[in-house]
């Protein structure tokens, strides 16, 4: 056996005994960033390599809050983020768009958003939309949008059996108006 | 009739084929369509245009402009007082010179259509 791993074993097995004599909790937490803190005190542990200043400097200005370790933690389990507050995360903001994916049969595949009107009138604007088009002497219509004041709806065909609803606010649905020189 | 004229204005467009006019409701009032195109045919399409943008009325999004695409080419509805202005033209027309001439035209078909006394144009079928 090497060296290097025979002195693991003993230090694991250190530690489970560290940790049963003080009743320390041995089980693993189940949520969290955790790490096990090492078992020998920092005058026992084996010495390292001296990082450079600079890099010391900047370690310890990243986590001020990060507590020392004490002989008294050893063989506990403990977050790493120790002490530091929790960064707030960006609220998700809510997407006032609709979007919804038929089958050229009607059938709903696919939901997102807000409206829950968009699956039946996307299909009844389809239908329609394609007798339209026949009447005036074409075989199928792409593509309908219909654009008012404040919001519009867009439903196109994406493929040969996909049908594509999305309706929204304006601002959000600007893109599309604007590619078909409805904006 | 001066509404037909204003509706050839929109024939000097490069690309446009034609225009009608139908009310809220989708009754045919006045067509500056090529002969090809039969009056029953105008007045089912127009009633299906009006349709569909009620649905869009129904659920919240009161249509001001509409287009259809159908590949080779467009319809693009403009809604006024008295209904929709509907221009048939080829897909590879310049929108925003259709757009601007659809709106002016739009602007002076009430009066127009007003003085005249439109009324939805009859079935060629006795």
């Amino acid at each position: 056996m090497k060296p290097a791993i025979a002195e693991v074993g003993a230090r694991r097995r250190a530690a489970q005994s560290s940790a049963a004599h003080e009743g320390a909790p041995r089980e693993e937490p189940r949520t969290g960033v955790v790490r096990k803190v090492d078992v020998q005190p920092a005058a026992a542990r084996p010495s390292t390599r001296p990082l450079p200043s600079r890099v010391v400097s900047r370690a310890v200005g990243e986590r001020p809050s990060l507590p020392a370790e004490s002989s008294t933690d050893s063989g506990t389990w403990r977050c790493l983020e120790w002490g530091e507050k929790s960064r707030p995360r960006p609220a998700k903001r809510s997407s006032d768009v609709s979007v919804v994916q038929l089958s050229t049969s009607g059938k709903l595949l696919r939901q997102r958003g807000p409206d829950e009107w968009l699956p039946e009138a996307g299909e009844f604007v389809h239908r329609m939309a394609i007798l339209v088009a026949q009447g005036l002497g074409f075989d199928d219509c792409t593509a309908v949008h219909l654009r008012g004041a404040a919001n519009a709806i867009s439903v196109s065909q994406a493929g040969p059996a996909k049908v594509v609803g999305v309706t929204g606010p304006l601002r959000q649905l600007s893109k599309v108006l604007r590619r078909v020189g409805l904006e | 009739m001066i509404a037909q004229r204003l509706l050839q204005i929109l024939d000097d467009i490069e690309g446009v084929t034609g225009s009608f006019v139908v009310t809220h409701g989708g009754e045919l009032l006045v067509h500056s369509m090529p002969a090809r195109f039969g009056i029953d045919g105008l007045r089912l399409t127009g009633r299906r245009v009006a349709r569909i943008i009620q649905c869009g009325s129904a659920n919240g999004v009161h249509t001001e402009d509409a287009l259809f695409e159908f590949g080779d080419g467009k319809l693009l509805v403009r809604e006024f007082v008295q209904g929709y202005l509907c221009v048939l033209c080829q897909s590879s027309i310049n929108m925003r010179s259709l757009r601007l001439t659809t709106r002016l035209v739009a602007r002076s078909m009430p009066t127009e259509l007003a003085r005249a006394g439109a009324q939805p144009v009859a079935s060629s079928a006795p």
